[in-house]
């Protein structure tokens, strides 16, 4: 359930923040960078949920900003959800991007074999034990006729920051 | 790929070359310790891109890469709030075609170079930066951040040059030893950056080159191969210090 949705931020960067369940959903879009301020995200305290679908960019300076929010978190319980492939490459990168953090979903790239297009598969990790195992390498394209889409990288790779 | 770097000369001392089938991190060991030219490729040292950067060596040159022949477009900057601009004009301009790991990456890797390029190089005359990271910097016309924008047969080459020569190849190998250490220590805590930029363009670049002309001017230029033409065993870092005559 989502209640009390309040955007903040600047022209580069918002965070839409409500309420589910108990927890603080932050769902980020945009650009993260030195001047991003993330006062409005420790005032509505945790525990957290961060939705990355909507980051455009995050850029060195951003990761250290995000870094510095995580120890200023403290204890409270930090969720990701919704970590399109530029999250997973930080947080392949830079292990204090993720912290104590727990990823509760990623996307997946994949091609579509016949148009080359490029798509996106939301991959739900509750409960999964060791998700590089689970990728799909092929799966039906939901656009093309006889058509499939094709895991856009390697499995082991992608989930290196799995622990 | 096994780690099996083979040196070909350390005659030279720092300018020496290292060739081998390597893992990018392995790549950045070696130049942590200093070495300013790895190459990795399946053929070793007779690689195209190893003979070229062997041969430039010798000669006392800089090496020039085929990639760098690529039909580009060069962009100038007097400010770091025109990056915002320059990258949506990049993009639109040249990622139409482009996969969105390629779009990423040259978002990216444009943000780093260029804040790097006017954050990191202008200094004042007691060597201090001149700009705090937080503020806009604004260049002088004849200080303007040079930006080239290629796009050839395989990748994209992008370059970045500033006009104050203050590149020094200690920059990258500890920017090299911290981001490839401890995870604890990867990121620094001075006003200046997060130190993780070289590290974040070295990964998303095949071909990394950086020439510095100490007092004159510093060029960072990468090759970035598209999907099709990416090889993880194939890529080179290459330092040159240009003196002037």
């Amino acid at each position: 359930m989502i209640a009390n949705a309040k955007a903040l931020g600047n022209e580069k960067f918002r965070a839409d923040i409500s309420k589910r369940d108990g927890y603080t959903v932050v769902s980020l879009r945009g650009e993260i960078d030195e001047d991003t301020a993330f006062d409005a995200i420790k005032k509505a305290g945790g525990p957290y949920i961060f939705n990355f679908k909507g980051l455009a960019s995050i850029n060195s300076c951003g990761i250290r900003s995000w870094v510095n929010l995580l120890k200023e978190l403290g204890t409270s319980e930090v969720f990701y959800e919704e970590c399109p492939p530029l999250v997973v490459r930080q947080l392949n990168m830079v292990p204090s991007f993720l912290g104590s953090a727990k990823v509760l979903s990623v996307f997946l790239p994949y091609v579509c074999d016949s148009t080359e297009e490029e798509k996106l598969e939301l991959m739900d990790l509750r409960d999964v034990k060791n998700p590089a195992a689970q990728v799909k390498a092929m799966l039906p394209c939901k656009e093309c006729a006889d058509g499939e889409i094709e895991f856009d990288g390697q499995p082991a790779q992608y989930f290196a920051f799995w622990r | 790929m096994k780690s099996s770097a083979a040196r070909l000369d350390d005659v030279a001392g720092s300018n020496s070359i290292t060739v081998g089938g390597l893992a990018k991190r392995d790549a950045a060991k070696r130049v942590a310790e200093g070495c300013r030219h790895v190459h990795s490729s399946p053929l070793g040292a007779r690689d195209p891109v190893a003979v070229s950067t062997e041969q430039a060596i010798a000669n006392g040159e800089v090496a020039r890469y085929p990639w760098e022949l690529a039909k580009s477009v060069t962009f100038t900057l007097t400010s770091s709030d025109e990056r915002h601009e320059l990258i949506e004009a990049i993009l639109g301009r040249f990622g139409r075609s482009w996969k969105r790991e390629m779009r990423e990456r040259v978002r990216s890797i444009i943000e780093e170079l260029v804040t790097n390029a006017i954050y990191h190089s202008y200094r004042d005359a007691e060597g201090a930066r001149r700009f705090p990271r937080k503020k806009t910097a604004r260049l002088a016309p004849k200080e303007a951040v040079e930006v080239i924008v290629g796009t050839g047969e395989g990748g994209v080459y992008l370059s970045v040059r500033d006009k104050a020569g203050n590149f020094a190849f200690d920059a990258v190998s500890s920017a090299f030893h911290r981001c490839y250490g401890s995870p604890a220590e990867q990121i620094e805590t001075k006003e200046s950056g997060a130190g993780l930029g070289l590290y974040f363009i070295f990964e998303a670049a095949t071909h990394l080159k950086v020439v510095n002309e100490p007092g004159k001017s510093a060029e960072v230029a990468c090759w970035i191969a598209d999907k099709k033409n990416f090889d993880a065993a194939v890529f080179s870092f290459n330092f040159f210090e240009r003196r002037s005559e």
